[in-house]
């Protein structure tokens, strides 16, 4: 399966363009900074097992991408919204308003059948991203980590889906909490 | 418009608000944030007895709950949280909004006001701290110390800004530049953004973005606004003024008489006979990083260098005397005189005129009007008007002109005014009457 970064802007209705466009070059930057090259393939696992070849041609000036926290954060939300919506039976992904950092939540969009406008929020997305793994900051520990945190299921708990995106061996997770 | 539209629309604006804050534009930051948090809060009320909607319910409630709680609106906050509460919230929103509640209730009970805003004043505030030479009061302050000292250091900023004012600002590029200069001087002024009662400490900070000015928007009036807190600060607080480096430098940004504007009220709070000292500390006021020394000749000179009497004409030095005379029949005799450096007056308006446009107040409004270091000034803060002028019928001038320019700016650009902005033109509309 092929995934254009640029499609972003187009799939995310309910984001603007611009913000769109900002996440696609973080997520770039992030991916060149390993160094991968467009064509490169993420290795997906959770809820779909499989890879998928990521492309762009956006030339990117990266003199306004110098904080690697900050893009590596960007870009991991660029790509798991794009598996949140491949992967979920939802197609919205919004922000919501917290003191203390951002929340994206999904539902259905308005056309679906399934939309109720009185709730249009159905689970929270929670989104990591790793830069380059290390031991003690794994891929395989961060999902460990983000299992422990689930409550035991008794389905009292909010609906969660966890993504979580390694870039430098180009590895996505997506899966429900 | 449909609650997912609300609260697509607070979202947005929250957004730009945070901008907004990132780029120290406060006021731009309240504005917006207050206007995410009226949305957010219509989007969540259309759900109040919607109580199987979770989890958009509690998440519209979280959200416009912590949107009140940045705006400063604590009371609204805890009832927004409350109507969350009252319906199903899941497990992890009930948490967050019982954390929300905790820090609102915390914030509201506290001794002073958190938010936001006062955060980012505190950050690049200086620290001051007031403590009495002779120690008798143990730890407790003099009042009219604490008065003196606040109304000197906000002076020597007056003036400052003036000066840079001045200095940055081209006169061609501004219609009315004096008004403009004036309208400027009289609203830069200090603000305290927290206060410590062991002895007396207060962290001094300035917002310059609060100043409106509808007329003027250049981009080097900008970045002189924009800098001049933190040129303030290193000029005149941070300076070591015994080293000649500095006073050579600063000779060379300010003449004489600006020089003299700016240091001498600050020259006047170190001088030997004051009851206090001064001193600069860290934010808990316990470590002092400057102390303010009696100033020695050398910087007196350098920094307040006395006025070359040839040089100024009489006629613009401006002199309050007292005089008791005495009279027998025809004769009058002076008896004494003092010049007065300190005056203040009450004066009842019923209307004002200006350019031929008259404005009549609904009820008599009362002004104050204050005579200081050679200056007469108003600070009218119920219209919001500061005016400084040499001259006692040009201040009364300049205060009815600056009053009708304002009420006139303000109509005509009511599109684009901030909330703020908005009550303030209804204050103005709703207490006077106009003839145009």
């Amino acid at each position: 399966m092929n995934l254009s970064l640029e499609d972003l802007k187009d799939a995310m209705i309910y984001f603007s363009q611009v913000q769109c466009q900002g996440l696609t070059e973080n997520c770039i930057v992030a991916l060149e900074e390993i160094p991968h090259s467009t064509g490169c393939e993420l290795q997906v696992s959770g809820l779909h097992t499989g890879k998928i070849s990521l492309d762009w041609s956006t030339v990117v000036n990266k003199n306004g991408y110098k904080e690697k926290k900050k893009y590596t954060e960007k870009g991991a939300e660029a790509l798991s919204f794009f598996l949140a919506m491949k992967y979920t039976e939802f197609d919205i992904v919004e922000e919501s308003i917290i003191s203390t950092g951002v929340d994206y939540w999904l539902g259905y969009g308005e056309k679906h059948e399934k939309h109720d406008p009185l709730n249009f929020i159905k689970a929270r997305l929670e989104i990591s991203g790793i830069l380059k793994e290390t031991p003690t900051n794994s891929f395989k520990k961060r999902i460990e980590e983000k299992k422990k945190q689930t409550k035991a299921s008794d389905n009292t708990g909010l609906p969660a889906y966890v993504s979580i995106i390694e870039f430098s061996n180009l590895k996505g997770h997506i899966s429900k909490k | 418009m449909k609650i997912q539209e609300l609260h697509r629309e607070a979202v947005k604006l929250a957004k730009e608000a945070q901008s907004e804050f990132d780029n120290e534009n406060i006021i731009e930051y309240q504005n917006l944030i207050l206007k995410a948090y009226e949305l957010e809060k219509t989007a969540a009320e259309f759900l109040k007895t919607n109580f199987e909607s979770e989890p958009t319910r509690s998440v519209l409630y979280r959200s416009a709950a912590t949107l009140a709680f940045k705006s400063g609106k604590h009371t609204e906050a805890i009832d927004l949280i409350t109507q969350a509460l009252q319906g199903n919230p899941f497990n992890e929103i009930k948490a967050e909004l019982l954390h929300l509640l905790k820090e609102t209730v915390g914030v509201k009970s506290q001794s002073f006001k958190k938010n936001d805003y006062l955060d980012l004043l505190n950050k690049k505030a200086v620290s001051i701290k007031l403590e009495e030479k002779t120690g008798k009061y143990a730890g407790a302050f003099v009042i009219p110390h604490v008065v003196d000292f606040l109304r000197n250091l906000n002076q020597s900023y007056q003036n400052y800004a003036e000066a840079l004012f001045v200095n940055e600002v081209d006169k061609e590029s501004l219609p009315d530049f004096e008004h403009s200069l004036s309208d400027f001087k009289s609203k830069s002024n200090l603000l305290g953004s927290h206060t410590s009662f062991n002895s007396f400490g207060i962290n001094i900070s300035a917002e310059n973005s609060l100043m409106d000015h509808f007329n003027v928007y250049t981009k080097e009036f900008k970045e002189m606004k924009e800098n001049l807190f933190n040129e303030f600060k290193s000029d005149v607080l941070y300076s070591d003024y015994e080293d000649l480096a500095f006073q050579e430098r600063i000779s060379k940004k300010f003449d004489d008489e600006k020089r003299r504007k700016i240091f001498q009220p600050i020259l006047n709070l170190m001088a030997k006979s004051k009851g206090y000292k001064i001193s600069i500390t860290d934010n808990e006021f316990k470590e002092k990083i400057k102390e303010f020394k009696a100033p020695n000749n050398t910087v007196r000179q350098a920094l307040a260098p006395v006025e070359k009497k040839e040089e100024i004409p009489v006629d613009l030095e401006t002199n309050l005397t007292r005089k008791i005379e005495q009279s027998t029949g025809n004769k009058t005799k002076t008896i004494f005189a003092e010049n007065i450096q300190y005056f203040e007056q009450n004066y009842t308006l019923t209307g004002l005129e200006s350019e031929n446009k008259r404005i009549y107040f609904n009820e008599h409004h009362i002004i104050l009007l204050i005579f200081q270091n050679n200056y007469y000034s108003i600070d009218d803060d119920i219209y919001q008007i500061s005016v400084s002028n040499k001259d006692f019928d040009g201040i009364l001038e300049l205060y009815n002109k600056t009053f009708i320019t304002r009420f006139i700016a303000m109509i005509s650009n009511k599109k684009n005014l901030s909330v703020e902005e908005n009550e303030l033109l209804e204050q103005y509309q709703n207490t006077t009457m106009r003839d145009w």
